[in-house]
């Protein structure tokens, strides 16, 4: 089979939903030589795809979280191989969780492999994080960006006790901080202190984007 | 005989100026039946939110029912809304399946003023249909599936509803199948199973939580309607679903509301979070009375005011439209950005049907009281 075949057939088996051979196709890619970029660009091309089908309501929630299991199954794969290349491989990187107090993990979930496929460095804290883990993933994995999750409305509104956590520790000014889920909005999140928002991780992706495009012109 | 309703009952009985000239129940019957109103009534699902009003947080109101009801009545009495909502956390699916001496461990609280939550009681499909097989739900709460610490409280407002005279509702509420399926194992599991589990195995659990179900309305019908409950809120889950999930699944909570309207005299609907078409045009046609709504699907491109007439055409010679403003928009916005909300729901619906003020969701507990008074005063105000 020829690389660009397989690397389809990898697309195609997050669109289809096709968990069960998509650790296949993921080796038999890099069986094949396919490099570990090609093989994430391959993951990415499924998850862009079932983002436009989902904006554009031929699929829905169901779906796209068994499509991030399926990428996520993939992505495992060639993480560490990824990982062993220097950190200009991503396009930048993002410490993920929900705020502490909120147990839901569907859209957290959605954004790490949303992000990750979009060429994020995702750092994956979990649901429920407390205040201090946020700053120990600052100083341990130094983000640019760090991505509150929220479900629910109350917890949306610790955003604000969070960026002055990180304020007080000094460290605010190296970091975005984007809130998601559906209870966010984005003029809010700015009152609160946050950066940014946004309920769908397809288009908190472009917010990114743009902020590291920014944090390049400037470092440069 | 609760000496907290008696003593709120003689500081408000006979002693509260009345608003307009029909009584809270008789507004929200009306509105329910579709009727002429005198005022647009307004019923927020204040939940946690009056807890917090109260000056009480978690701790107190879940050991403690009479100040469950005193927050309760003592916002009712501050904001004369038009019905006055139970307070139950989620606890009040699951105490009959869980230890009384475990519950604490399930219950995910941040801080006084934080809405409660509780982690599912298990990640696995087949531990779910083990719990519903062998009947765990009659094991913790006298063997009544629907029983839980909450129940004196709910007595509670029932009692002082009837010596009021039943000018003010009280609604009830109960998790429909789809909720509950959900609930014990966890949103995120449950979507996903929608898919990647054998769809046998997941219609197997989707009918044992139907028949838990069932039998929980007749526990209602025994301990609530019986005391002369009347508005019952349907509490629905399937929140995520497409409309292929709805195709296959659909039926749980049809069989529910079924059951249930033929229980109550005021059933509603109340299917909050993102608004599917489907799911909506799925809710008009069930028997309940009326719906409370929430926001369109992201992907529909629709602006709110038109959102609310699509709705309400739905709804036209089928049921009372219940919505406004969002539950996001309650708490973080202006009031003169409610009140044009509110208006606009308005506007839009009651040329097709009756409306009552409820925005989709529960009031969060960090939304300013001036948001909550602003929606109701623009119900108060609204032109019928």
């Amino acid at each position: 089979m020829a690389d660009a075949e397989i690397l389809d057939r990898i697309s195609d088996a997050i669109i289809q939903l096709d968990i069960k051979n998509i650790e296949a196709y993921t080796n038999r890619a890099l069986e094949q030589d396919c490099t570990p970029v090609e093989v994430v660009t391959a993951l990415g091309k499924g998850m862009e795809i079932t983002g436009k089908q989902f904006k554009c309501g031929e699929i829905f929630l169901p779906e796209v979280m068994v499509a991030c299991d399926v990428y996520k199954e993939g992505f495992k794969i060639v993480f560490p191989l990824i990982q062993a290349q220097t950190s200009e491989s991503f396009i930048g990187c993002i410490a993920i969780g929900s705020i502490y107090g909120d147990v839901h993990t569907v859209g957290k979930d959605v954004a790490a492999a949303v992000f990750a496929a979009a060429g994020f460095k995702v750092v994956d804290l979990g649901v429920t994080v407390k205040d201090e883990a946020w700053l120990q993933a600052v100083n341990e994995h130094a983000p640019d960006i760090i991505g509150l999750g929220t479900y629910m409305t109350s917890t949306f509104m610790h955003t604000r006790e969070l960026v002055q956590m990180f304020k007080d520790a000094g460290v605010r000014q190296d970091i975005k901080v984007i809130c998601g889920g559906p209870s966010v909005n984005n003029e809010t999140a700015r009152e609160l202190g946050a950066d940014g928002a946004s309920g769908n991780a397809w288009e908190a992706v472009e917010i990114m984007r743009e902020w590291m495009e920014q944090k390049r012109g400037v470092q440069n | 005989m609760s000496e907290i309703v008696d003593s709120w009952v003689e500081r408000l009985k006979g002693k509260i100026e009345p608003i307009g000239s029909m009584s809270h129940w008789e507004r929200m019957a009306a509105a329910f039946e579709r009727k002429p109103v005198d005022l647009i009534p307004v019923a927020p699902e204040l939940d946690y939110w009056q807890i917090t009003y109260a000056g009480y947080g978690h701790d107190e109101t879940f050991n403690d029912v009479d100040k469950t009801t005193d927050s309760c009545l003592k916002t009712w009495a501050d904001l004369r809304t038009d019905a006055i909502w139970i307070y139950v956390d989620i606890g009040h699916q699951l105490d009959s399946m869980v230890p009384p001496e475990e519950r604490d461990k399930y219950f995910q609280v941040r801080g006084k003023k934080d809405y409660v939550l509780f982690h599912p009681l298990t990640n696995s499909l087949d531990e779910a249909i083990a719990l519903f097989e062998d009947k765990v739900y009659t094991r913790y709460m006298d063997s009544s599936r629907a029983a839980s610490h909450f129940t004196p409280h709910i007595l509670q407002l029932l009692e002082f509803q009837e010596k009021m005279d039943r000018t003010v509702p009280v609604i009830v509420g109960c998790a429909t199948p789809s909720n509950h399926a959900e609930a014990v194992v966890g949103v995120e599991n449950f979507v996903k199973w929608l898919i990647t589990e054998d769809k046998a195995k997941m219609k197997h659990y989707m009918d044992l939580v139907t028949e838990e179900r069932l039998g929980a309305l007749d526990f209602y019908n025994e301990f609530f309607i019986n005391n002369g409950a009347e508005f019952f809120c349907m509490w629905g889950g399937a929140r995520t679903w497409g409309p292929r999930q709805l195709d296959e699944f659909g039926y749980a909570d049809r069989a529910f509301v079924d059951k249930a309207c033929k229980l109550f005299k005021y059933p509603f609907m109340h299917h909050c979070g993102k608004n599917l078409p489907q799911a909506m045009e799925i809710i008009a046609d069930m028997p309940c009375k009326a719906v409370q709504y929430d926001e369109p699907y992201y992907s529909m491109d629709q602006d709110w005011r038109k959102w609310c007439e699509t709705a309400a055409k739905w709804f036209e010679g089928k049921k009372c439209a219940m919505n406004a403003p969002t539950t996001q928009k309650a708490c973080f916005a202006k009031p003169d950005e409610i009140k044009r909300m509110v208006n606009d729901f308005l506007e839009a619906t009651v040329p097709y049907t009756s409306a009552v003020v409820m925005p989709g969701c529960e009031i969060d507990s960090y939304a300013p009281v001036e948001n909550v008074k602003a929606m109701i005063d623009a119900a108060r105000e609204f032109n019928v």
